[in-house]
């Protein structure tokens, strides 16, 4: 034990002496889930074991356990001592009273590592409105109890004492990013019951989940709550989820609504994805309203797609730059195969 | 006289109306010129031509009249129907005039054909139709986007790819690229040139500059038993890093969170793009930071000190999703909770609201893409990294650099 906590100590001389200005690692939940030789749902609880301070420890942390999900503890009902790095960056900082998922490794000495110290546990809601089923695949838990957070109809989100005390606001995106690594297989089947919600922000945080497995059955049914949404974590990763995948042509009224929405983001996305899609009948909807954008982005997307969608040559960001004058001319001035006069064309 | 004056006036007359209708003629007669890319013996559509009034509506059916015949084929024509390029998905059918070529001649070395046509619509010339042929004996396949970090190989991002011929045993097979009038992107051949022979029918192209436009990178192969049809690439490359705002930021693309050991730990949003506008693929990415000055102090006689930039410590550097990546700024170790040795100045506080404006140090660096190490891969961003007393922020951002 002593010697553990020289290791502490030492390390957290070597890491904690300068502060540092780094990128964050990314989260994969398989991965953890697969170094974890427990996985548990609980609380970090206060600075005390058995009655024991822990101050001189403050790189260790006791947890309440509720449940297990992988492994076994030797008392279920017992709290455990959990050791982490000191904070690099990341989600490291654990307060008492946090719930959690933690994925931890286990030490000789009967106490526990947190297996990423970035990412020491997964935040949890101690209920949610959505039904768990019974599984023995350790991804179908996970999903199951990661899902539950991002159904916002549970009351107990609102008032959690983490979520307003310390943070603010709950990261969410951790969550979001983390269902993402998750095979689709296995998170599948909740976040198609999630997209059934009535919460329009219950089914945005649905389609994220789907649309990064490039699912798009349920994309229609968020439409409303995009055209007057606000920069929440959920609408942020479905963007980038959408700018990730390309949307089936069947979405290509809903997107060309979407050029229309308050958030420039959404608008930016959509004006991608009717890019990428390339057909014919998204001439009109960037012509007439992404060519107008007053943002340059979805203005260069309009004008590619527009040349996609036509046979022209797809400009580069930087070429757009140097010729947007020209090029929005051209496409203003652009008479639509539609109109009323007659034509030759040969391909 | 009169009648010498009425003939001038005649023939000026006629001069004058040759000049006001022959250049209408000429404006009435559209030009369309295409390059065709056939196999021997195999015929293929050259060109179909639509008269329409709208996207529903045929105005009749034209024909083809060959102007200039072909050398080393023969053409034949049909009446079709198709929707017209350029109208909306679902759009009707209309009727179109058709032509096709087929390469016949066996007994020719020649490696290209040319045909004229005329598109007549009520026995008037409409349109000029001029088709080169060229004759391939093969067609070239293989992944067709390239990615180019400036040297660097990171992983799931391929900066080389395998082409393969569709004409095995004719070698000596002589590789060549080029890059599309007004383009930028290059390949080239393991012996870092251009032009490369191979006796087997495939070879590696690493990718070496980014495109301007998708599909401007040419390659084509040669070999004893004729040319291939022209294989389009394109090279991808990161370009810039678009912020990303949020609504727990205040719909800034940073947050700032208090933190136990460091005052504040501020996360900086950003997602990175590609020059042709798309977000990279989501797999994870090497990204570097650099510092491009020392730490410049802000508030006097500050002690606070700076950790070594991402990838100077290989443990600290990997790689990062290119979407919603975050840069995590830390304040300055908490002497106030015992985690550091030595008083700082100023103490670092947890964040408030609204942010306080006491400017602790900074300094400059950029941020590259394709590399661990600092400074390798593709530039994307120059800005300075700002600390205040309860918060950091990037500063003078400029992206691209």
């Amino acid at each position: 034990m002593k010697t553990r906590k020289a290791l502490y100590l030492f390390l957290l001389t070597l890491w904690i002496a300068d502060a540092n200005a780094i990128p964050v690692p990314s989260l994969d939940l398989p991965r953890l889930i697969k170094e974890s030789d427990v996985i548990v749902v609980g609380s970090a609880a206060d600075g005390t074991l058995g009655g024991q301070s822990l101050e001189d420890s403050p790189d260790a942390f006791s947890l309440e356990p509720e449940r297990i999900l992988q492994g076994t503890l030797p008392n279920t009902s017992a709290r455990i001592l959990i050791h982490k790095p000191p904070l690099r960056a990341g989600n490291g900082e654990i307060i008492a009273g946090q719930r959690g998922l933690f994925f931890l490794k286990a030490n000789t000495d009967g106490t526990y590592s947190v297996v990423d110290g970035y990412y020491p546990m997964l935040p949890l809601w101690r209920h949610g409105s959505l039904a768990l089923k019974d599984s023995d695949d350790i991804m179908d838990k996970v999903s199951a109890e990661l899902i539950q957070v991002l159904d916002a109809t549970n009351p107990e989100s609102i008032s959690d004492a983490w979520r307003g005390a310390v943070y603010g606001k709950v990261d969410y995106l951790v969550v979001g990013e983390a269902l993402e690594t998750i095979p689709y297989a296995a998170s599948a089947k909740y976040c198609r019951e999630l997209s059934q919600s009535k919460q329009s922000m219950n089914r945005i945080w649905a389609n994220v989940c789907m649309i990064n497995a490039g699912d798009f059955s349920a994309f229609k049914s968020i439409k409303d709550a995009l055209l007057a949404s606000s920069n929440d974590d959920a609408v942020v990763l479905l963007t980038t989820a959408i700018e990730g995948h390309v949307p089936p042509a069947d979405c290509v009224p809903e997107l060309s609504s979407l050029l229309r929405s308050s958030n420039v983001q959404v608008r930016r996305a959509s004006a991608q994805s009717l890019r990428e899609i390339g057909t014919p009948d998204l001439i009109e909807p960037l012509r007439s309203i992404a060519l107008n954008d007053t943002d340059r982005m979805v203005r260069y997307y309009a004008v590619a797609g527009l040349e996609k969608a036509t046979g022209g040559q797809e400009p580069s960001i930087q070429l757009f730059s140097e010729r947007e004058e020209s090029y929005m001319s051209k496409w203003r001035a652009w008479s639509v195969p539609n109109a009323q006069a007659p034509k030759i064309i040969s391909q | 006289m009169l009648k010498r004056l009425f003939d001038s006036r005649l023939f000026l007359l006629t001069v004058f109306a040759l000049l006001l209708f022959l250049p209408k003629a000429a404006k009435a007669q559209g030009t369309f010129s295409k390059t065709i890319y056939v196999f021997q013996g195999k015929k293929v559509n050259a060109v179909t031509t639509w008269y329409y009034l709208n996207c529903d509506t045929s105005l009749g059916l034209g024909s083809y009249s060959p102007a200039v015949e072909p050398n080393h084929g023969e053409l034949s024509y049909a009446d079709i129907s198709g929707p017209v390029p350029g109208c909306p998905k679902g759009s009707p059918s209309l009727p179109a005039a058709a032509a096709y070529y087929k390469w016949t001649d066996k007994t020719t070395d020649a490696t290209s054909d040319y045909f004229q046509l005329n598109f007549i619509l009520n026995g008037q010339v409409a349109e000029i139709i001029d088709v080169t042929v060229e004759r391939v004996v093969m067609n070239i396949s293989g992944v067709d986007t390239l990615w180019w970090f400036n040297g660097e190989q990171p992983a799931n991002y391929p900066t080389q790819a395998k082409l393969t011929t569709s004409l095995n045993n004719a070698g000596p097979y002589t590789w060549t690229s080029s890059t599309a009038a007004g383009g930028t992107g290059q390949v080239v051949f393991p012996n870092g040139a251009t032009s490369y022979t191979t006796t087997a029918n495939s070879v590696v192209v690493s990718a070496t500059s980014q495109s301007k436009n998708p599909n401007d990178v040419i390659v084509n192969v040669m070999s004893p038993a004729g040319m291939s049809a022209p294989f389009n690439m394109t090279v991808r490359a990161p370009y810039m890093l678009m912020p990303e705002p949020l609504e727990r930021c205040g719909n800034q693309n940073a947050c700032d969170d208090p933190s136990g050991d460091w005052g504040y730990v501020s996360s900086i949003y950003y997602s990175i793009y590609d020059q042709l506008g798309t977000s990279l693929p989501s797999v994870d990415i090497a990204i570097n930071e650099k510092w491009d000055s020392d730490l410049l102090d802000d508030y006097p006689g500050t002690n606070w000190d700076r950790g070594s930039a991402c990838g100077t410590n290989e443990e600290q550097c990997t790689t990062y999703p290119p979407r919603l990546w975050k840069d995590q700024i830390q304040g300055q170790c908490l002497y106030k909770a015992g985690k550091c040795t030595r008083k700082q100045n100023p103490e670092p506080l947890h964040p408030k609201t609204p942010r306080g404006d006491v400017a602790v140090d900074h300094w400059e660096g950029h941020w590259s893409v394709g590399s661990t190490k600092p400074g390798k891969g593709v530039e994307v961003q120059t800005n300075t990294w700002q600390k205040y007393q309860d918060h950091a922020r990037h500063t003078n951002v400029v992206s691209p650099p």
